[in-house]
């Protein structure tokens, strides 16, 4: 087998085994964005937005 | 395993597709915020200010260099949640959504259209480098200019050659310092004049509009079109950032702000440039005229630098997005090909003409792209697909689809291309249907793609052929679990 198939072959089985770590239950993730990052970020576009309109209808 | 081979497998975590577990990732908030913040301090916020400055007067100028890229950035890094959880590039996931050739096919075009921005970047390297050395008492002829801005794509290419290490550094010292100058130009810019005096400059190009409120809702195109430049480049730093919020939090403070920040820059030097008579979508000209030569050298430096860190950055992410087409494919290589490429591009004169072009591009691929792949993991998926058939490994194909094509996500697609030449010409800035832009292209296209392809899931049918992938997992949730029963009879 030359070097660049086993090579390949070596990025599967890495790939494969790392899938299986990150499938198992002792695996810690990383821990996750939050409801309040969500609601934090809606309530900004919804800024963005109104400032938008405003702007067009009454600056423009 | 020979032990070229072992480091090779090494380095592929970091300059490669191979998923990053936890304790791989190294940017966390800070670290994650400075280097997504190397985008925005590029020289074409420069050219995106003086081009709004151009077209619609301040302080509304101002509103539409801030707000828009606040809207749509926003909505935009929902997607860097997904690298971030999975430790994969953006891209892999897409294979999932687009399928397989459909992801390639958006890859090379996305891809390819972004180095034309790098090129553009590099070209201001050139003229900032040709100023600072005219500062300096050296003459530069134009025939020069090609072969310092080729200085800035190898500089880049091989400070990007050592991977996201050397780069996390890098930004760590260039960006802070190119803000320090950014605010002090500010002081400095608005110490010549006052915002009564800004408020009265007409702009230079406002007559190319039907009205005032057609220009502005070109303008606030122009920067939603900005925002989707980042598409191609967001899943490469943030599959190694440590948590989601950071992945968010950081990407959007450090492209949304920093890019902010420079774009108001430039329409406040481009504003005053208007006042004194001329136009110029090169930053180096309004530095040279507004400042004393202290301040241009100091500010054309910073540019120079600037520039330098994007080239960098966009080197890094996008060879690592190429190696979705062949993963044993050398990321040294690749970045090479796009140096060469980019090099290619600075010396064909015409790349300044075509500005608009990539905006449009940009525009009109990144947000249907950007508005399926949220509804498809967020709504459609929830969070759930099989990474074995995104990685193609052992023989799973579920998101081979019809001839490697989502069709539900293509036509999706389709329609919202379809809608956004319909409302508006990005290239002859010409408005075809006045109504719908009033949400603006950009937006009609992103709220188009979504919804059709959410529907299209509705459909009982085509629910089963989008979720090719259930029966996959099932079998893979179900081998895991005799696995975990037969350790658990051992012990």
């Amino acid at each position: 087998m030359n070097e660049k198939s086993e090579f390949l072959e070596k990025i599967n089985n890495e790939i494969e085994n790392r899938i299986e770590i990150m499938e198992s239950s002792s695996y810690e993730s990383v821990s996750k964005f939050t409801k309040n990052d969500v609601i934090i970020s809606v309530i900004i576009m919804i800024l963005c937005a109104v400032i938008l309109v405003y702007t067009y209808n009454f600056l423009c | 395993m020979s032990k070229k081979v072992t480091d090779q497998i090494n380095d592929e975590i970091y300059t490669g597709i191979i998923p990053a577990l936890s304790e791989d990732r190294i940017y966390d908030a800070k670290a994650i915020t400075i280097a997504a913040a190397g985008f925005g301090v590029a020289s074409w916020c420069y050219v995106q200010g003086g081009w709004i400055a151009s077209s619609i007067r301040f302080p509304i100028s101002i509103i539409v260099s801030i707000v828009p890229l606040i809207l749509f950035g926003l909505i935009m890094m929902f997607c860097v949640i997904i690298p971030t959880r999975h430790g994969i590039d953006l891209w892999i996931y897409q294979r999932a959504v687009f399928g397989y050739n459909f992801c390639s096919v958006l890859c090379i075009v996305a891809i390819l259209t972004n180095w034309g921005w790098y090129a553009l970047n590099c070209k201001v390297f050139g003229t900032a480098s040709s100023s600072l050395l005219k500062l300096m008492g050296v003459n530069v002829s134009s025939a020069a200019l090609p072969w310092l801005a080729t200085f800035c794509a190898i500089l880049g290419f091989v400070l990007a050659m050592n991977g996201p290490h050397l780069m996390k550094y890098s930004t760590y010292i260039m960006v802070p310092c190119l803000i320090g100058v950014g605010v002090l130009l500010i002081f400095k810019t608005l110490s010549t004049t006052s915002f009564s005096q800004l408020s009265k400059a007409v702009p230079m190009y406002a007559k190319s509009y039907a009205n005032t409120k057609v220009a502005f809702l070109c303008m606030v195109e122009a920067m939603f079109g900005f925002v989707f430049s980042w598409y191609p480049v967001l899943g490469s730093m943030s599959r190694i950032t440590k948590t989601e919020k950071a992945s968010y939090w950081g990407q959007g403070t450090g492209y949304i702000v920093a890019m902010a920040f420079f774009v108001v820059i430039g329409v406040l030097s481009s504003t005053l440039m208007g006042m004194l008579g001329t136009y110029s979508t090169d930053p180096t000209d309004w530095l040279m005229k507004l400042n004393s030569p202290v301040w241009s050298a100091l500010s054309i430096l910073a540019i120079a630098l600037a520039n330098i860190t994007t080239q960098t950055l966009g080197c890094y992410c996008l060879s690592l997005a190429t190696k979705i087409f062949k993963p044993s494919w050398n990321y040294k290589i690749i970045s090479a090909c796009y140096t060469v490429l980019v090099v290619f591009m600075i010396f064909w004169q015409g790349i300044w003409n075509y500005y608009n072009m990539f905006l449009a591009v940009t525009a009109i691929i990144g947000a249907p792209a950007c508005a399926i792949i949220l509804v498809d993991y967020f709504i459609i998926r929830k969070g759930k697909f099989s990474m074995r058939s995104t990685f193609m490994i052992d023989g799973k194909r579920s998101y081979k689809y019809t001839f490697g094509f989502n069709v539900p996500a293509f036509i999706a697609f389709l329609l919202a291309i379809v809608s956004y030449i319909s409302i508006y010409d990005p290239i002859k800035y010409v408005v075809h249907n006045a109504i719908l832009m009033k949400f603006t292209p950009t937006g009609v296209a992103f709220f188009i793609a979504g919804v059709v392809y959410f529907l299209f899931y509705k459909i009982p049918s085509i629910k089963a052929y989008i979720l090719k992938d259930k029966d996959e997992m099932l079998e893979e949730e179900t081998k895991r679990q005799e696995k975990l029963d037969k350790i658990s009879s051992i012990v």
